[in-house]
């Protein structure tokens, strides 16, 4: 089964999901969401994953995702998205037999994992031989199976080292448990597809 | 500390090392240290430190190899690993268990190579940069070769992997992403398309390589 996910602690958030739930449905009609809150977001049609909120971001839901998806094959969107088209190719690439599809950061060369800590940061190249591509993610499909399960069980305990951002930990993630990854363009996250206004839905 | 330390290394920077007791030095540029092989491959890759040929080769996977796409000369580009590689010419194949498959109009990131082969160990079967951010699928190819490649591919707004510079494990699914690459270029004229149809078909651990393994001055 198809679903789009979505984390929304604070009213911030909670108003960008809307908003981008609006969008999502605008041009994939019938898409089964789930958001995951404190509370039940006010729509209906939507399935309500409620989970006290343990950090700031809602990053410790994020990456418990593979768990708390009630779908096989997931979109996760950050609720800054707003949708501009059919993303249901993505969910053909899982179907297809990819693990994880996801887009890189505009973030590479010399502000690769600037948005971290410098702990953070460092832990990541301790792990690889030199710097590995960043990767966005605000977007990404995924598909349970015993490799995602067993990334989102690394991304965790990853995670649980610095309790902050948790690109550097699916990065360190990944070094130890490499899944089938296909990679996307920038239309997908941040351009004609899905655009992102980074940094909307945090708390102010 | 890492467990394997095991390579010598001359540092270009200042490091701090641990030493087995978990003490931490300040080393200097100049001084010979021991550390890990991760490490080691880290700072001669980030250009912070260098080490002996043969100390790199040691550190390479067993039936390590280059297949150059190119003329002969090419091999000096290898630098000091030159004797130390086992070296073949000819289109892209998997001549060796891990093989870089390298065209010669690339310029060679040769302190990259041990970070390479490394990432084949760690369990990616297919190690290959990016060719640029912003080139994607679509804007490749003849419009045949973008029709064919979409009866494939759901969606062209993909980056394209530079098939010049690749570091492959020998292993089932790279022996069938080799096959599909040679079938689709039946058909496909565009390489890197080709390509791309036939990672999509064969989906081995593919791990994609920032471009700046490209950006070499």
């Amino acid at each position: 089964m198809r679903g789009a996910v979505y984390i929304a602690f604070g009213e911030p958030a909670r108003t960008e999901a809307r908003l981008s739930i609006e969008t999502l449905l605008q041009f994939n009609p019938g898409l089964s969401i789930a958001v995951i809150s404190n509370e039940p977001l006010p729509l209906k049609g939507i399935v309500h994953v409620i989970d006290p909120q343990q950090d700031a971001g809602g990053r410790w839901q994020k990456v418990q995702l593979d768990g708390l998806s009630p779908f096989c094959h997931t979109l996760y969107l950050d609720a800054d998205t707003r949708i501009r088209a059919d993303l249901s190719a993505g969910f053909r690439m899982l179907e297809d037999g990819w693990e994880l599809v996801i887009t890189p950061s505009e973030h590479q060369g010399g502000t690769w994992l600037w948005h971290v800590g410098a702990e953070d940061r460092a832990a990541v190249l301790e792990e690889w031989p030199c710097k590995p591509l960043q990767l966005q993610g605000g977007m990404f499909f995924f598909r349970k199976c015993d490799a995602i399960r067993r990334l989102f069980e690394a991304w965790q305990d990853e995670w649980l080292r610095f309790r902050d951002q948790d690109q550097g930990a699916l990065l360190r993630a990944l070094a130890k448990t490499p899944v089938r990854v296909w990679i996307l363009g920038r239309p997908w996250n941040g351009g004609s597809l899905v655009d992102h206004r980074f940094g909307r839905a945090k708390r102010r | 500390m890492e467990a394997s330390a095991n390579v010598w290394v001359q540092l270009r920077s200042i490091q701090y090392v641990q030493d087995e007791a978990g003490n931490t030095e300040t080393c200097y540029p100049g001084d010979w240290v021991k550390v890990g092989k991760q490490t080691a491959l880290r700072w001669i890759a980030s250009g912070e430190a260098w080490a002996l040929a043969e100390k790199i080769a040691a550190l390479l996977p067993e039936d390590s190899g280059v297949v150059i796409r190119g003329p002969k000369e090419a091999v000096s580009q290898l630098g000091n690993l030159a004797g130390e590689l086992k070296v073949a010419f000819g289109e892209p194949r998997l001549e060796f268990a891990h093989t870089l498959c390298w065209d010669a109009v690339l310029k060679l990131p040769a302190h990259l190579i041990g970070s390479g082969f490394h990432l084949l160990e760690r369990g990616w079967q297919l190690v290959v940069p990016l060719c640029d951010y912003e080139l994607l699928a679509l804007r490749i190819g003849s419009e045949e070769d973008r029709e064919r490649a979409k009866q494939i591919i759901p969606d062209l707004r993909v980056p394209v992997y530079q098939t010049g510079l690749m570091f492959v494990q020998r292993c089932p699914d790279t022996l069938r992403l080799f096959a599909a690459w040679k079938e689709q270029r039946a058909g496909i004229s565009d390489e890197r398309l080709a390509f791309l149809c036939a990672l999509y078909l064969s989906k081995p651990l593919v791990l994609a390589l920032p471009v700046t393994w490209l950006e070499l001055e």
